[in-house]
């Protein structure tokens, strides 16, 4: 992809991808997830979950998977608030872009 | 490199972290391997680059505070309105500039032309170069052959500065 992806907007995916599974998610899968949508290095999410933990937006727990204990991550009540909020400033934002680029097709 | 060996120079990497945080980016590694399996151990390493570039990109993070992070996503997302990091926007364009010889050649005629043009205005207009929405876009390939030399930090533009300064101490 051309287009950049501010830190905002890779909050606003993360956010989003952990929200759609209610029981939790970890780190490989959420990363194949954004993998979908953008061009992100597996190196990237880490300081992006961990942050978004510190700011009580994603809660983890450890739970047995395997022999071993696995971390997963929810996303909080604040976290939905703040999910909410980059969704209303991405919503703007593309209209508006669209606005302007209506006709180029 | 074996996972093993990968996760124990990523540790010897990290002294400088608290103890919590370098537990946690281990762990999360650790699983990370784990998840993704072990026949694609491989892939991930070379996927992460090297476990100093790993190191590099936790502690980048932890050094950084919100208004660091607010000034870099407003730096690729909004371009050329941001005046913060001007210095290493104008770096970015510079590296960018050396494989598009052409656009240097278009802005030389374009101020030869109005050198002959009794309104010196456009050409003295310095802010023309500089301009980094301009030129970024117009050097857009090559800028993205230095993401791909980069390619841990790919994705993660909004690093971009940092990237510059990194590449520079390989």
């Amino acid at each position: 992809m051309v287009f950049n992806t501010g830190s905002a907007l890779l909050d606003a995916i993360v956010l989003a991808v952990v929200s759609k599974e209610p029981e939790g998610t970890y780190g490989y899968k959420i990363t194949q997830d954004v993998r979908q949508a953008i061009e992100v290095s597996e190196s990237t999410l880490y300081p992006v979950l961990r942050r978004l933990q510190k700011e009580d937006c994603l809660e983890v727990y450890d739970l047995e998977f395997g022999g071993r204990n696995r971390r997963y991550y929810k996303i909080t009540d604040k976290g939905m608030v703040q999910l909410k909020f980059y969704y209303d400033e991405w919503e703007s934002y593309f209209k508006k872009i669209n606005i302007i680029f209506e006709g180029v097709k | 490199m074996t996972k093993l060996e990968f996760l124990k120079e990523l540790e010897s990497l990290l002294p400088d972290i608290p103890l919590e945080e370098r537990e946690e980016a281990l762990q999360y590694y650790n699983g990370y391997f784990e998840d993704a399996g072990e026949d694609n151990e491989e892939v991930i390493m070379k996927e992460l680059g090297s476990p100093s570039k790993v190191a590099a990109i936790i502690k980048a993070d932890l050094n950084s505070n919100a208004t660091d992070r607010e000034s870099r996503g407003y730096f690729t997302e909004k371009g050329y309105q941001d005046t913060i990091y001007k210095e290493e926007k104008y770096e970015i364009i510079g590296t960018a500039n050396k494989g598009t010889t052409n656009q240097e050649e278009t802005y030389h005629t374009n101020k030869a032309d109005s050198a002959k043009n009794p309104n010196e205005s456009f050409s003295s207009n310095g802010s023309y170069n500089t301009n980094g929405g301009y030129n970024t876009n117009g050097s857009q390939n090559a800028n993205r052959a230095n993401d791909t030399n980069n390619a841990g930090y790919t994705n993660g533009t909004q690093y971009s500065y940092k990237n510059t300064q990194q590449s520079k101490n390989n």
